[in-house]
């Protein structure tokens, strides 16, 4: 079921025998750690003013890069240019912001390459060769965990590596968390041998792509060429959807429903906020990452069992999954529909458009706002305002997130699309929005269109 | 043009897999055991690091239940131990023990209180009745990035190892100094954008499109430059701006505010990923300073000796903190706050600050008043004038 396409260089030896994995030298001792202490610290001084932040003007994400030649070469993760777009903003560790361009991505390896357009000289680091590594070789990672932050250079991390996959992965024990993906992974050389890329619950499990991976795909990088499938990606654009918001911070016990898309196919089935799923498929669900792995193997259309608990019941499921781009529109259809239409008739869909959500049958007239927000976000974040619409006659502008409606906390899109659904046409509602720094409170007139 | 948005930044999704793909086989992951870092063969290594320092280093348990709470260093040999606080204050009766040494061959175990905590920094002082205990030695100099780092337990051996991962910062936000103007680089110089309502810079009269020149007397570079050098400023403190409006220079002085007067709405945004390889330590945030090293320490291994490859005390472990990250107290801190032990309580090192901010603020209300009186006399003098005008 899963399509895969497999780096085209994957010539991964396995480790082989566990028995025959090296350990520490006897003789090893704390003079070969003070050595070894001693060179973390050199290349720490020498490649961290190369280690830059990567994201762009909407802040749709932000990851991290390493510079590897004095013109403003970067390489990165696949899934940070992917989720970032063409036009980058590369911050250096000290703040100074430059442009920059994605170039190409390998989705399937997870490597990407990215560039800087003011011409300059920028510090850099050193290409290494990972097929050199063994198991048990120590490393540096470096990158920018949780986002740029200005009163902290990138946080240096220390490990070991402990295991090679047969598909460019190298795992090491250098802890990284969400804004390290596509930050360097460092021999003690100083010169970079692999690319963050993702994490597991274990703290030992840090996945870096080997840096060797890259070099056979490296003219069509540069070309600037887009392949491969994402096949887990928390930004992958063709996961498909359950029509749900899940508890990502439980992690055992299965994944809690927050909140159920209006009038979504999960709703028709009844699922309510505080079902846990608990089973997908037959598979056993732990928390909200094992939901998006599972929908990371298949594709929109596809309809899957699922299991929920209740309370002490036990309920089963069909259910179609969605296409993942589809977008939690904001502003309903325009009623042009006769009124005296049967219930169950669905407005026509142009062809090829992606289907939107909140399924298009209004059962009252709907307030119109007239802004459309990012349902791929994970915060209310307005994309575009209607020209003259309720919204534009209140201030509201893209890329405001909102915080708030009439003082009540919105979190998500979902969170806003189905308060604002409560509302009728002349309702005066007060949307809360951060702006840059700044908080704004805007009153805003929903209108009948 | 680039609009510097720090608060924003810090609540955007940041980009990292949290779906990793399976391994070809499970039987592999074997290697976490051999290369972990609670992996025999490198723990050995340490076992002379910690050697003097671990003697004085403590386990707190709760006597009901005997759960695991903290660890605790010695820190007098009257009896004194520093460990967390939110960690232990829980626990109606407390009991410590210690590792076996020449002291107590067969190790030590005692009954222990809390005297005194220190909230700033999450520290509980703790008394035992037992005198002669062997104090920790802190080091004077300040652990450098990429220093190689042990924690030390009761055993030969460490608990863990790791990096300096960022040098000494203040996380106390909320008592960072704060403008509460929105910043971008024009051709003209540093642009004022926005200026926050109810903010210090609304205060001081400072308003969009006003081109800032100097702080501080200094001239400022960049808009990081200026958010950085804020940034460092006392809550309460004045600073001066020069800036340029509509071609006339002026300064403005303006009194700073506390960050943590901030609506909570643009309060920094966890990763609920740092929650997926284990429990992160309750307080962990705040510390008006932190070393912050790679160690992934659990919360009940927090309090005890950091200590560098010398076998020298660096800092005290306060808390795990997240995926990547624990913090640590630095030596030179905890020596401050220990100056008088002696009578069983912590020193608070920011009275003196706040004693400053005080007799800061008493001035500006001063020469507010007096500006006050000067002004309503002019407003006199304008409206006899006036009167008499009219009058005639």
């Amino acid at each position: 079921m899963k399509i895969l396409v497999r780096p085209r260089f994957s010539i991964w030896l396995l480790a082989s025998a566990v028995a025959s994995l090296p350990s520490l030298p006897a003789e090893e001792s704390l003079a070969g750690l003070k050595e070894r202490e001693q060179r973390v610290q050199t290349l720490v001084a020498k490649v961290q003013p190369a280690v830059v932040c990567i994201t762009n003007k909407a802040m749709a994400g932000t990851g991290s890069g390493i510079i590897i030649n004095k013109e403003g070469l970067i390489l990165t993760a696949a899934h940070v240019t992917q989720a970032t777009g063409k036009e980058l903003d590369i911050i250096f560790p000290d703040g100074k912001h430059v442009k920059g361009t994605a170039l190409g991505a390998n989705r399937g390896s997870d490597a990407g390459l990215a560039k800087i357009d003011v011409p300059g000289e920028y510090p850099f680091a050193e290409m290494g060769d990972s097929n050199l590594l063994k198991l048990g070789d120590w490393c540096v990672a470096l990158g920018h965990p949780g986002g740029f932050k200005l009163e902290r250079k990138p946080p240096v991390r220390l490990g070991r590596v402990w295991q090679r996959d047969p598909e460019g992965g190298i795992f090491t024990d250098c802890t990284l968390i969400g804004g390290d993906s596509g930050g360097p992974l460092f021999d003690l050389d100083g010169k970079v041998i692999g690319i963050h890329s993702s994490i597991n619950a274990s703290a030992e499990h840090n996945r870096h792509i080997a840096l060797d991976t890259l070099r056979g795909d490296w003219d069509d990088l540069m070309a600037s060429k887009v392949w491969g499938e994402l096949r887990m990606s928390g930004t992958d654009p063709n996961r498909p959807k359950l029509g749900l918001t899940l508890d990502r911070e439980k992690l055992t016990g299965g994944a809690p429903i927050l909140a159920v898309v209006p009038d979504s196919k999960a709703e028709k089935l009844g699922l309510k906020e505080g079902d846990v799923i608990t089973k997908f498929d037959g598979v056993n669900i732990p928390n909200y990452f094992a939901v998006m792995r599972e929908l990371s193997d298949r594709k929109a259309g596809d309809v899957i069992k699922i299991e929920l608990k209740r309370g002490d019941e036990t309920l089963a499921h069909e259910i179609e999954l969605l296409p993942g781009k589809a977008k939690v529109a904001a502003r309903p259809p325009e009623p042009k529909a006769d009124p005296k239409a049967e219930p169950g008739d669905q407005p026509k869909e142009e062809p090829k458009k992606p289907r939107t959500m909140p399924a298009e049958q209004p059962v009252r007239p709907r307030a119109y706002c007239g802004a459309e927000l990012d349902g791929t976000a994970e915060e209310a974040l307005i994309t575009e305002v209607a020209q003259d619409s309720p919204a534009a006659q209140g201030g509201l502008k893209p890329n405001d997130i909102v915080t708030e409606l009439d003082g009540k906390p919105i979190r998500t899109s979902l969170n806003l699309a189905e308060a604002l659904r409560r509302h009728k046409p002349g309702d005066k509602v007060s949307f809360t929005i951060k702006r840059g720094a700044e908080v704004l409170t805007l009153e805003v007139t929903l209108s009948k269109k | 043009m680039k609009t510097l948005t720090t608060l924003l930044l810090a609540i955007t999704p940041a980009l990292l897999w949290a779906e990793p793909p399976r391994l070809p086989n499970p039987l592999e992951e074997i290697g976490v055991d051999k290369y972990g870092k609670r992996a025999a063969d490198a723990l050995r290594l340490y076992a002379p690091v910690v050697a003097e320092a671990r003697l004085s280093t403590a386990q707190v348990f709760s006597k009901e239940g005997n759960k695991r709470l903290a660890m605790a260093t010695v820190v007098s040999d009257q009896g004194y131990l520093i460990t967390k606080a939110s960690e232990v204050v829980g626990s109606k009766e407390l009991v410590v023990t210690l590792a076996k040494s020449p002291l107590a061959p067969g190790g030590l175990r005692m009954n222990a209180k809390v005297v005194d905590t220190y909230r700033p920094y999450d520290l509980a002082l703790l008394k035992v009745e037992v005198s002669g205990l062997r104090p920790v030695v802190f080091s004077k100099d300040e652990a450098v990035l990429g220093t190689f780092l042990a924690a030390t337990g009761l055993e030969d051996t460490p608990i863990t190892y790791g990096v300096v991962s960022v040098k000494t910062r203040n996380l106390d936000d909320a008592n960072k100094g704060f403008l509460g103007v929105g910043l971008k680089s024009s051709e003209a110089g540093l642009e004022i954008e926005s200026v926050s309502e109810r903010s210090a810079a609304f205060d001081a009269g400072l308003k969009a499109k006003d081109i800032v020149l100097k702080l501080n007397g200094t001239m400022v570079a960049s808009v990081e430059e200026f958010i950085r050098t804020v940034g460092s400023c006392k809550p309460t403190e004045k600073i001066q701006i020069r800036i340029k409006r509509a071609n006339e220079e002026k300064d403005i002085d303006a009194i700073l505010r506390r960050r943590g007067d901030v609506p909570d709405a643009m309060r920094r945004f966890e990763d609920p990923r740092n929650l997926m390889s284990g429990a992160l330590s309750e307080h962990r945030t705040g510390f008006p300073a932190a070393l912050q090293h790679d160690l992934f320490l659990k919360p009940f291994e927090c309090g005890g000796p950091l200590v560098n490859l010398d076998g020298h005390v660096v800092g005290i472990n306060i808390a795990h903190s997240g995926r990547t990250e624990s913090l640590a107290i630095p030596s030179a801190t905890v020596v401050t706050l220990l100056k008088d032990v002696g009578d069983g309580k912590f020193f608070h090192p920011e009275t003196e600050e706040l004693e400053k901010s005080k007799s800061n603020l008493e001035a500006e209300i001063k020469r507010l008043d007096a500006l006050e009186t000067r002004l309503k006399k002019d407003l006199e003098d304008i409206a006899k004038k006036l009167e008499g005008i009219i009058g005639k």
